[in-house]
C-alpha cells in the first residue's frame, strides 16, 4: 500500500510541476547569426525582418556581424565554408541550418525559429566554429522534410512514420516482458474457476485498463520531465548511459539463459504468494464494486513490477519523443500508440481466455527473443543518445 | 510408468505445455499422471525437492525415480525422452 501511495504521489507531483518546466523550456534562447554588409540592399531587407523577429520571438538572440570588420570577415568565411554556401551576404545561420539570400529567406528563417522552439535538440554550428570545435556531419539540419507515399493514407512525413514505427516496435517488445504476465494469467485462472463471464469481463478489463492508464501516466510524466531536461541538454547523458547499460545487461542475460531449460523461474516466491493471496481475496468478493476497486489497486502495484522489469524501454521512448515531438498533444498520441502495443499481448491472452474459457500460455521462447530484441534496441538508442543525438531526431 | 507433474497456476510455460503433454502422453498406454500444484501442495512435494524451473516432471518406473523432465519441451523432444526411459528400464 505504501509503495502505491508513493507512486501516485510521484505521478501527481510530476503532473503538477511539468507545466512549469514547459514554461522554462519556452524561454530558452535560440542564437541567430546574421552576417551582413552595410552596402548590401538585401541585407537591409533581412535586417528589418530580424528586428521584427526580435520583437515577435523574445527567445531569439540575434548576433550581428558586419563583414567589413576583419575579424568578422574571417568568421564569415569560415561559416560560409562550413555550410558550403557561396560567399555572398546576407548569410543567416541558426542551429544546424545556414542560408543565403533568396526570395523565401524570411519565411525560411521564421520556419527554422519555429522548428527550434518546438524541437528540443539542436547543435549550434556557428558556436562550434567560433570555439574551434569539429563540426560533424550529423550536426547539419535541413528545412526540407522527406516524405513517403503510404498506400491508402497518402503522403506522410518520414519523421512521423519513424516515430510511429518506433512506438509500435518498442511498445510491442516491452509488452512481451514476462515479469508481470503471471499476475494476469493467475487472475484469469481464478476468474475462470468462478464461471461467471460478465464478472470476468468486468474484473479482467478493469485490471488491463488500470495497468494501461498507469503506464501511460508514468510515461507522460517522464516525457514532460525529459522535454524540460533536453532543453538543458544534459539529460541525454544519464538516460543514454542507462539505456545502453540496461540493453547490454539484457543481451548478456539472454546469452546466459539461452542454454538453460526454458520454463518458469521460481523466484521471489514470498511476494508472489502475497499477490496470489490478494487475487484470491479479490475474486472471492461478492460485491462487484469491491472486486473492481481491489483489482484496480492490485494493478497499480503490479505496474511497479512491470516498470522495474523493462524501465529503460519506456524511458528511451519518451526521450526519443522529447527529441522529435512537434507538440505535446501529438506526443500524447504516440504514447497512446506505445501503450496500446504494450498491452496487445495481455489483451490477446485475456480475450482468448474469455472466449474459450481456457488460459493460453506463451512459451518462454518468445519472451526470451523479445528480451533480446529489446536489449539490442535499448543498446542502440543509448549509444545514439550519447554520441549521435541528431540521428535520434530522425533528421533525414 | 508414473509421472509426478508439478506445475503452478501462474506459470505460462506450464499452460503452454498442456497441449504437448496431452498429445505425447496419449501415445503411451502405461502412463499414470499425478498432478501437484507448486504453491498449493507445498508440503506434499517437499520431498521431491523441486528445482528452480517449472514445470517439472518426475518420472518413476517401478516406484523408482528414473529421471526428471524440466521446463518446456517440444512434442518431439518429450516423446524421445519418454521412449528412452521405456527402453532403459
Amino acid at each position: 500500500m505504501k509503495t502505491i501511495r508513493n507512486l501516485l504521489l510521484i505521478i501527481l507531483l510530476g503532473l503538477i510541476i511539468s507545466p512549469f518546466f514547459q514554461q522554462v523550456k519556452a524561454e530558452e534562447h535560440i542564437d541567430l547569426y546574421f552576417f551582413h554588409s552595410d552596402f548590401c540592399l538585401n541585407c537591409r531587407e533581412i535586417e528589418t525582418f530580424l528586428e521584427q523577429i526580435e520583437l515577435d520571438y523574445t527567445n531569439v538572440v540575434v548576433h550581428r556581424y558586419e563583414i567589413s570588420d576583419s575579424s568578422n570577415y574571417e568568421l564569415y568565411q569560415e561559416v560560409a565554408k562550413t555550410f558550403k554556401l557561396p560567399q555572398a551576404v546576407p548569410i543567416v545561420a541558426i542551429g544546424g541550418i545556414g542560408m543565403t539570400y533568396s526570395e523565401n529567406m524570411t519565411q525560411d528563417i521564421e520556419d527554422t525559429i519555429i522548428r527550434y522552439s518546438e524541437h528540443y535538440y539542436r547543435t549550434d554550428i556557428v558556436d562550434k566554429v567560433i570555439n574551434g570545435e569539429t563540426v560533424l556531419v550529423t550536426d547539419f539540419d535541413t528545412l526540407e522534410r522527406k516524405t513517403i507515399q503510404i498506400p491508402f493514407i497518402g503522403e506522410v512525413e518520414l519523421e512521423s512514420v519513424s516515430i510511429l514505427v518506433a512506438a509500435i516496435f518498442l511498445g510491442f517488445s516491452d509488452g512481451f516482458n514476462p515479469c508481470a504476465m503471471w499476475v494476469l494469467v493467475f487472475l484469469i485462472t481464478m476468474l475462470i474457476d468462478q464461471n461467471d463471464r460478465k464478472r470476468m469481463w468486468i474484473i479482467g478489463f478493469t485490471f488491463l485498463f488500470v495497468t494501461a492508464a498507469m503506464y501511460y501516466l508514468i510515461m507522460v510524466v517522464w516525457l514532460s520531465l525529459s522535454q524540460f531536461s533536453i532543453s538543458a541538454q544534459w539529460m541525454r547523458y544519464p538516460v543514454g548511459a542507462f539505456a545502453f547499460l540496461f540493453g547490454v545487461y539484457q543481451i548478456i542475460r539472454f546469452m546466459q539463459k539461452r542454454k538453460e531449460e526454458a520454463g518458469c523461474e521460481v523466484t521471489d516466491q514470498e511476494s508472489k504468494s502475497k499477490i496470489m493471496k490478494r487475487i484470491r481475496t479479490i475474486t472471492a468478493k461478492r460485491n462487484i464494486f469491491l472486486a473492481i476497486a481491489g483489482v484496480a489497486v492490485l494493478s497499480i502495484s503490479v505496474n511497479l513490477i512491470d516498470l522495474a522489469c523493462s524501465v529503460a524501454l519506456p524511458l528511451s521512448f519518451t526521450q526519443l519523443l522529447a527529441y522529435n515531438s512537434p507538440s505535446f498533444q501529438i506526443s500524447l498520441f504516440y504514447l497512446a500508440i506505445y501503450v496500446f502495443f504494450f498491452m496487445l499481448i495481455p489483451l490477446i491472452i485475456f480475450t482468448i481466455a474469455m472466449v474459450t474459457m481456457k488460459v493460453t500460455g506463451i512459451t518462454s521462447k518468445y519472451a526470451k527473443i523479445a528480451t533480446f530484441i529489446g536489449g539490442i534496441i535499448m543498446t542502440i538508442i543509448g549509444f545514439l543518445l550519447l554520441f549521435f543525438p541528431n540521428i535520434i531526431m530522425f533528421n533525414f | 510408468m508414473k509421472i509426478v507433474r508439478v506445475t503452478a497456476m501462474w506459470c505460462m510455460s506450464c499452460l503452454a505445455m498442456k497441449k504437448v503433454w496431452k498429445k505425447v502422453f496419449a501415445e503411451f498406454d502405461d502412463i499414470e499422471i499425478i498432478d501437484f500444484d507448486f504453491d498449493m501442495d507445498q508440503e506434499r512435494i517437499e520431498s521431491y525437492q523441486i528445482g528452480k524451473v517449472l514445470p517439472e516432471l518426475i518420472v518413476f518406473q517401478n516406484e523408482k525415480e528414473v529421471g526428471r523432465i524440466i521446463g518446456e519441451k517440444s512434442k518431439h523432444q518429450l516423446f524421445q525422452i519418454l521412449e528412452e526411459f521405456h527402453e532403459n528400464n
